[in-house]
């Protein structure tokens, strides 16, 4: 069983089929439809932050506007487009494979890395200063610049958040990290076998629509 | 059977395989978006200020499923 696609680097395409599978064409809509499936999983675990996020906004809507207000815009936007432009590398690494450019497949997810490298450096600097002045969760909250009922559950909400977000741009990192490897390595992505990199992206473009969402709900309350 | 298949498979595959441009495209829109998500965050509207940023999100949102 031989494909005859042929990547741009000059290698071939092999494709592997599962012996579960009828054809190529069934075990790639298997793989797609599976991903939907998990990534409809991660829209429900983000799902129930926002339900807090939006439960305790209408409880307390002052601390929300005080907390939102305490947040650096200037890094949240940065890292808004940051994350844009990243998933934009994403979609282009998808664009060759299907064309079999398996360099500049690599190259995109070297990009799309180096610029989530970037996401987590900024929100690093931004955990740092408030954890230097004490804008924490819960009980560890001890800000005396904003004393408003229901501000430690803001930040609460907020390191919860985006927490669990960065946890998200990491996994992702490490599945387009393995991308990028077989991308400079065995050369092998093309016509026929570009469904690692699609799910991979599938991933990344999830990592950035949280982020879409969780912007504006955090910091421009 | 299977190689022809494949053969199928990889016509269909190229058909479907359109210019980079409509990526750029929409990383422009999402830009352009994110902007007007910012500008008008910062006007604290009183009423429709989280409804119109949610709005602008999903079709941001919308878009990069596209």
């Amino acid at each position: 069983m031989q494909s005859s696609a042929h990547t741009a680097d000059g290698a071939a395409n092999l494709p592997r089929l599962a012996g579960h599978f009828a054809s190529l064409e069934v075990q790639n809509h298997a793989a797609r439809l599976g991903m939907w499936l998990f990534l409809a999983t991660e829209i429900l675990l983000f799902a129930g932050l926002f339900v807090c996020y939006g439960c305790y906004r209408f409880l307390y809507p002052e601390a929300w506007a005080a907390g939102s207000r305490s947040l650096d815009l200037t890094m949240g936007t940065v890292n808004t487009v940051v994350l844009i432009t990243s998933s934009l590398t994403a979609a282009l690494a998808v664009h060759y494979a299907k064309a079999g450019e398996n360099k500049k497949v690599g190259v995109m997810f070297v990009l799309t890395l180096l610029m989530a490298v970037g996401f987590l450096v900024i929100k690093y600097f931004e955990y740092a200063h408030k954890f230097h002045i004490g804008t924490l969760p819960g009980r560890y909250y001890h800000y005396e610049g904003i004393q408003v009922t229901g501000i430690p559950l803001y930040f609460t909400v907020y390191f919860c958040s985006t927490a669990l977000h960065a946890f998200h741009v990491i996994i992702g990192m490490a599945v387009l990290s393995v991308a990028m490897v077989r991308a400079f390595r065995k050369k092998d992505f093309g016509p026929n076998n570009y469904t690692m990199v699609e799910l991979g992206s599938m991933y990344w473009h999830l990592v950035d629509l949280v982020w879409i969402f969780l912007f504006p709900m955090l910091y421009l309350v | 059977m299977a190689i022809a298949n494949e053969s199928h498979q990889e016509e269909q595959n190229m058909e479907a395989h359109h210019g980079a441009g409509r990526y750029w495209l929409i990383w422009g829109v999402l830009l352009v978006l994110t902007v007007v998500t910012v500008v008008t965050g910062r006007m604290h509207l009183p009423n429709f200020g989280l409804l119109l940023a949610l709005v602008i999100a999903t079709v941001k949102g919308t878009l990069v499923t596209l």
